[in-house]
């Protein structure tokens, strides 16, 4: 009995997830495997078609405050980290489409979002805009005895419009990644993860 | 101290002391500082549309409990949030109060004057929050307990519309607020200190709120452009000086040089914090959108400066539509 009540014990203790903090279930990013920061995408093969895409609104509920990280390392200690100031969904904005325009894509940016109808990127008649809103943003840390691991995780929904702001359709985007601390800017890599979806899109037809 | 004595510890911690009440009108504000359009906010809608259990209060729960004979052990792991009576009694009339205050702080609308516009807020979460994780030990009349409590951390967020007389909507987009007590200190506030835990929580909170008012002017003022300065058209045309900018690394600050036009002399170098939203990425000059931080052009007005600049200087659009790259003397 003693030792069912000890193992019992232990397997409660050794193999439950970490709760997040502020509400958020850290399974996901919890139980992906580290990998680099940087990834390819696949060169773009579109139709030619001009996007601009305006800087990502942060509707999240996520907080990106300080964290608090215990004193001895373990798998329970999880906090949320990444404590830049101000706005942090231009980091993912300016990484996604950076890699994006570095693949070729006819992608610009839109950083000031006039609510009134843009004209467009220089050399083109007719474009398309994507107006992306950050629903759910996540960063963990987490320590295992080791090296510390940052992750991420975000819902993007966006919204397509004709250049006269007319709604073409709309698409969502899920996007993680858990990377080394230190190997690399965990928002940079999750705009790289963004950028590969986005990419998809992009190549089948930009309105789709 | 016998166990039942330990097990009430944290919950004494956080519900014996009176807690502060709060009210949402004691909110730091932090927004813009532009010139004035001709145009005003005539009516401020606010309707509290949080989920009814955000307005309860939150505490940790228990994950296990062992009790063998002299063995007491139990593990409480959770989320500490206070009802949220205790950081306003009447949200809305709050929140009412605190945007006309952003709004006027702004200067960017001109009281009776111009356009009236509505702005229409629907709050959709306002809390004060925070995780806490307890373990306690006892047996033989030893009893040890580790607690852990993560930064109290506040968060706002509300859907906004802004319309104009005719009822056509300007702006319709959601807006968040949020206060962490380790990169908000700027914000300040006059709330009473802190006597408990439930208080800094719903400090927390009020921060939220009052970060959310000020974002929400933020959010708006690209939609208020489109309204004549009331000091007059804005000197870019024929201005000596003009202005470049870029976002600095180290936090929401904006560095903007102001250069003869004629000479290329550069005649200043400013640091502000950053009142608007994000205009490029980290460490970009970029022509100025703001005109120096004063007021945003329109996309014709940003337009004219730069085909004037491109006559001297080496000014692109590159990878941004409406802002433009600035790479120095031609």
């Amino acid at each position: 009995m003693k030792k069912l009540i000890l193992v019992s014990l232990l397997l409660v203790m050794g193999c439950a997830t970490p709760i997040g903090m502020y509400g958020h279930n850290p399974e996901v990013l919890w139980l992906m495997k580290t990998e680099e920061p940087n990834i390819e995408i696949p060169r773009y093969s579109g139709d030619g078609t001009a996007v601009v895409i305006k800087r990502f609104e942060n509707a999240s509920l996520v907080p990106i405050g300080g964290h608090f990280i215990g004193e001895e390392p373990c798998s329970g200690c999880i906090a949320q980290s990444y404590a830049p100031y101000g706005d942090i969904s231009p980091a993912i904005y300016e990484a996604t489409v950076n890699i994006l325009r570095a693949n070729g894509y006819p992608v610009w940016k839109d950083y000031l979002c006039d609510p009134m109808a843009i004209a467009g990127p220089i050399g083109y008649k007719s474009f398309l805009v994507y107006h992306g809103v950050i629903r759910e943003l996540e960063i963990d840390t987490f320590q295992d005895k080791g090296p510390l691991d940052e992750a991420a995780r975000t819902v993007i929904d966006f919204e397509v419009l004709s250049s006269d702001s007319r709604k073409l359709s709309t698409f969502q985007i899920t996007a993680k990644v858990r990377i080394r601390r230190g190997s690399g800017d965990v928002l940079e890599a999750l705009g790289f993860r963004v950028a590969r979806e986005l990419a998809v899109k992009l190549n089948a037809g930009a309105t789709l | 101290m016998n166990n039942r004595g330990i097990i009430m510890l944290f919950v004494l911690t956080l519900g014996c002391v009176k807690p502060i009440q709060r009210s949402l009108t004691d909110a730091g504000l932090e927004t813009l500082n532009t010139m004035s359009r001709k145009a005003h906010v005539a009516n401020i809608d606010v309707v509290d549309k949080r989920p009814p259990d955000e307005l309860e209060s939150l505490s940790p729960e228990y994950a296990y409990v062992i009790f063998l004979l002299i063995w007491f052990q139990s593990y409480q792991e959770g989320h500490v949030r206070p009802e949220a009576e205790l950081y306003s009694k009447d949200v809305v009339k709050e929140m009412q109060t605190l945007l006309r205050r952003a709004i006027d702080k702004s200067r960017l609308f001109t009281p009776g004057e111009g356009e009236p516009l509505t702005l229409k807020v629907e709050l959709k979460h306002l809390y004060g929050i925070s995780h806490a994780a307890i373990a306690m030990i006892a047996t033989s009349g030893v009893a040890t307990s580790t607690t852990r409590t993560f930064a109290p951390y506040g968060f706002a967020s509300a859907h906004v519309e802004l319309l104009d007389s005719f009822g056509a909507k300007l702006v319709d987009r959601e807006v968040i607020g949020y206060f962490d007590p380790n990169i908000n200190h700027i914000l300040g506030g006059g709330t009473a200190q802190s006597v408990s835990f439930t208080d800094s929580l719903t400090h927390a909170a009020v921060q939220a709120a009052g970060h959310l008012a000020g974002n929400i002017v933020k959010a708006i003022e690209p939609a208020v452009s489109q309204y004549p300065v009331v000091a007059g058209s804005t000197p870019v045309e024929n201005s000596s000086t003009f202005f470049i900018a870029r976002h600095t690394e180290e936090g929401p600050f904006v560095e903007i040089a102001g250069i003869n036009y004629e000479t290329g002399e550069i005649i200043s170098v400013n640091v502000i914090p950053r009142w608007m939203e994000p205009f490029s990425g980290i460490n970009e000059w970029v022509v100025d959108p703001y005109f120096g931080g004063q007021v945003r052009l329109t996309p014709e007005e940003y337009d004219k400066l730069v085909k004037r600049l491109q006559k001297k200087y080496r000014v692109r659009y590159t990878t941004d539509i409406r802002v433009a790259h600035f790479f120095g003397v031609q």
